[in-house]
């Protein structure tokens, strides 16, 4: 029996609970609970289509067509749901050590991993955009939570140009729906390559990389996801991180299987990799100019956003593969940066200009966040370092070295904000004063062992990528738009 | 770009310490190579004499600008205002790109 939907059911139904029971004392005990639940959903699936309400495979003529919503798993989108129902956890974990943890935190942590667990597996198009609008909404509630001003205003910003980037999306899928007669993706990319292309399936493609730049925070959206990553609690931002990330890949893959095909790619191509390097050096640039630390990391999500849209872009399956293998990563990191950023917080503030001297407090956390930093940086063997060579690899194939060069002079930014912030954090020397306020500070083992276990696992993925490597290389070749190797092979 | 021009800059707006000022110029650093590796990539792909003076001449008013990265922070504000204009101007361009693309 394949238990496929419940990946989605299960959080979905638990957030409905959770909301109505938000007051009650078993509020900490239940977020326990199904923050261990989560991980074992993954598994839950097995390979291959789940077609909902008995619908099937229908024939018109000798042509056979998807009728009604379909999912499926395969070991991509297995490893992407463990990767972020693994953060899911780990937040739902730290959160029953907050003082004011209400079940509205947990709902909409939930309500979060079931929309994008949703949108990674569907097949069909307007259900993505039902759940990538849930997740919008979510991931604004979460930011809400925390309850400052600035949160308030950064989460309305968000939704307001969510409603207009939303709509577009819609009635982008709405066009498609007109040219191929099908919500199917499969079905549409296959309509696609057989008909004449149509200033209907333009404006579709238009408006599918407007959606893709507000859900993935690509420019000119990247603003409005950097204010939201700064303005949540830092720990809140770990999750927000990753339901971006995936979002991203999500529908990067999206277009990559509806218009991979079709000679249109070849200029949409062009205009992705454009945003993607865009976000890269935005984001680098961004960053290197704060003096928080919430908003130095949050730009740097932007920036390494954009390292995962630009594999993704270039479209060969060496590049989908390292920008895949980025996108897991850099989750993974950033969400040891993000926990180690709420530490910071509960010391003191993540302002950088009001902390120093931190290493002969904390020196275990000066340690983790060091690791995390390198990670990040894309220093051997964290890693980060893997999959920014694979990336480098691909670029170098897909025959722009430009981009190669690029991408070296972005990490020698990223390596001297990185360390910017180390030295200001932990190294600045501070008063004998400040050096005891910091000290009776008591922080939550949870806040160290989350810490520890994600830098555990990016070693690991340092030391043996192959373990990812394998399990997505024969997806992803699939995926990958053959002409990108031909024209390469024939310049 | 000199630095004590540089840091008197950094210092109107409260950051002139060295780490500040280091970080800034390497921001500024950043923005002046990608518009050089841009220019590179694009006149190597397209193969275009035209493509290349435009490119020469971004690179130009980029240098006039100079520096560049305090007008780049202030675009990349959070002002509603600023952020729905290059929503704008990105949805335009992406519609020209696209349409004119499809049109040939």
């Amino acid at each position: 029996m394949n238990l496929l939907p419940l990946i989605v059911v299960v959080p979905l139904i638990t957030a409905v609970v959770f909301s109505y029971i938000y007051r009650s004392k078993y509020v900490k005990p239940l977020t326990l609970f199904i923050g261990f639940i989560l991980l074992v959903l993954p598994l839950l699936g097995t390979y291959g289509p789940y077609f909902f309400g008995g619908h099937g495979i229908v024939y018109i003529g000798t042509i056979p067509l998807v009728s009604g919503i379909v999912y499926t798993l395969n070991p991509l989108k297995e490893t992407m749901i463990f990767t972020l129902m693994l953060i899911g956890s780990i937040v739902l974990v730290l959160s029953t050590r907050e003082r004011e943890l209400s079940g509205v935190f947990t709902s909409l942590v939930l309500m979060g991993l079931a929309s994008v667990s949703a949108v990674i597996l569907t097949e069909d198009l307007f259900n993505l955009y039902v759940f990538y609008e849930i997740a919008a909404i979510t991931q604004a509630g979460l930011v809400i939570l925390s309850g400052t001003e600035e949160a308030y205003r950064s989460a309305f910003r968000y939704l307001l140009v969510g409603t207009m980037a939303g709509s577009i999306l819609l009635l982008g899928v709405g066009l498609l729906l007109s040219a191929t007669g099908s919500l199917n993706i499969g079905d549409m990319g296959r309509c696609l390559t057989v008909n004449p292309l149509t200033p209907t399936v333009y404006g579709g493609l238009l408006m599918l990389i407007v959606g893709l730049a507000y859900g993935g925070g690509l420019p000119p959206f990247h603003t409005l996801k950097a204010d939201l990553y700064a303005r949540a609690k830092p720990f809140v931002a770990a999750i927000l991180q990753a339901y971006s990330k995936f979002i991203l890949i999500a529908l990067m893959l999206v277009v990559l299987k509806l218009f991979g095909n079709l000679p249109i790619f070849h200029t949409t191509r062009g205009v992705l990799i454009a945003l993607s390097v865009f976000a890269m050096v935005f984001g680098t640039v961004m960053a290197l100019l704060q003096e928080d630390y919430r908003k130095l990391l949050a730009y740097h999500t932007v920036s390494q956003g954009g390292y995962v849209a630009l594999g993704l872009a270039l479209g060969t399956p060496l590049a989908i593969l390292a920008g895949i293998f980025h996108g897991i990563n850099h989750t993974l990191y950033k969400s040891a940066l993000f926990i180690g950023a709420h530490i910071l917080d509960k010391i003191k503030s993540t302002d950088m200009r009001k902390v120093g001297g931190l290493l002969l407090v904390t020196p275990t956390l000066a340690f983790l966040i060091l690791c995390a930093k390198l990670a990040s940086i894309g220093i051997p063997p964290f890693n980060g370092f893997q999959s920014k060579l694979l990336l480098a690899e691909a670029v170098m194939n897909a025959n722009m070295p430009e981009l190669a060069v690029l991408m070296l002079i972005l990490s020698i930014g990223t390596f001297l904000y990185m360390m910017k912030a180390f030295y200001l954090i932990f190294l600045r020397p501070c008063s004998e004063e400040q050096l005891r306020e910091f000290k009776d500070v008591k922080i939550s083992k949870y806040y160290i062992l989350s810490l520890g276990l994600l830098l555990v696992l990016c070693l690991f993925l340092g030391i043996y990528p192959d373990i990812v490597i394998d399990r997505l290389y024969p997806v992803v070749e699939d995926i990958g738009v053959k002409w990108v190797l031909e024209s390469i092979k024939n310049s | 770009m000199d630095y004590d021009k540089f840091k008197r800059e950094m210092e109107k707006e409260g950051r002139g310490d060295s780490v500040s000022v280091g970080a800034g110029l390497t921001g500024e650093f950043i923005l002046y190579s990608f518009l050089v590796i841009g220019l590179f990539l694009l006149s190597r792909v397209f193969g275009k004499v035209l493509l290349a003076t435009v490119g020469i001449l971004a690179i130009g008013a980029g240098l006039h600008m100079i520096p560049m990265v305090f007008r780049f922070k202030r675009e990349n504000s959070n002002h509603i205002v600023l952020q729905l204009f290059w929503i704008s101007i990105f949805l335009g361009a992406i519609s020209m790109i696209i349409f004119i693309a499809g049109s040939w």
